[in-house]
């Protein structure tokens, strides 16, 4: 379970639920572990409006805020990953010999710039 | 939303080039710029891994195979184009993402040779609409 914040970190009271935002309604019953949080007063005030808008209650607001960014670190994750085998992949063969025959720097020069002619 | 630099590069060129001939291109390549630089578009640079691959695609096809295909487009253009397109997907794919694009057939092409030379991985994703509506860029 959260604990909302009843005032801003500089003493300021935050502003109670949105009046006009009418009957709350239930919030959806989840399974999982009870916690206690100490919310920051930026978010506490995004979950007020976020609550008042979705016409539920301040710790489902918490929770659906959570879920999105959950969603978002999901897909960053699943991007950094295949970033990192694609990488390593391309590197793979990057292995130098420092024995080995290397051509004339005419000859790699030629070849380099052959980039530009075809 | 995800680009690449190079399709900055494409847009930005595309737009800056009618400045002179199109009165409404001010606008449009101002109002690309203040996109490509907002918070909510992140722009892929091509970076070491994706030029390294961009390179040896390019050694592989210097133009795209055209198969059976009509493409009216001369061959310097076609050129220029498919060095676009091997560097978007390069850039893409070594960064963990795929594409979306009208031009699906080029990039698939692209997914294969990438496949091909890397079968390890996992291959680029291409979205895009269905063959009959692609145009040729």
């Amino acid at each position: 379970m959260s604990s909302l914040p009843k005032t801003t970190e500089d003493g300021r009271d935050l502003p109670d639920a949105d009046p006009a935002a009418g009957r709350r309604q239930r919030a959806r019953r989840r399974d999982g572990t009870r916690t206690t949080l100490r919310v920051p007063t930026a978010l506490a005030l995004t979950a007020r409006r976020y609550a008042d808008d979705l016409g539920t209650t301040l710790n489902d607001a918490l929770i659906r805020l959570a879920e999105r960014g959950a969603a978002i670190y999901e897909g960053e994750r699943e991007v950094e990953m295949l970033a990192a085998e694609r990488q390593a992949a391309v590197f793979a063969g990057d292995a130098f010999d420092p024995n080995a025959e290397l051509s004339s720097p005419e000859w790699v020069e030629w070849a380099i710039m052959s980039a530009r002619e075809e | 939303m995800v680009v690449t630099a190079p399709t900055v590069l494409e847009t930005i060129y595309g737009l800056a080039r009618q400045l002179s001939v199109q009165s409404t291109a001010k606008a449009d390549l101002a109002w690309y710029r203040r996109l490509f630089s907002s918070p909510l578009v992140r722009v892929l640079p091509l970076d070491e891994p994706a030029s390294v691959l961009a390179g040896e695609l390019r050694a592989r096809y210097s133009l795209p195979p055209t198969g059976a295909r009509r493409d009216e487009r001369p061959k310097a253009e076609r050129r220029v184009a498919w060095i676009l397109d091997i560097q978007i997907a390069a850039t893409a794919w070594t960064a963990g993402y795929g594409v979306a694009t009208r031009n699906r057939r080029d990039f698939e092409l692209l997914r294969d040779l990438i496949a091909e030379l890397y079968p390890q991985t996992t291959p680029l994703e291409v979205l895009g609409p269905p063959e009959a509506e692609q145009p040729h860029r």
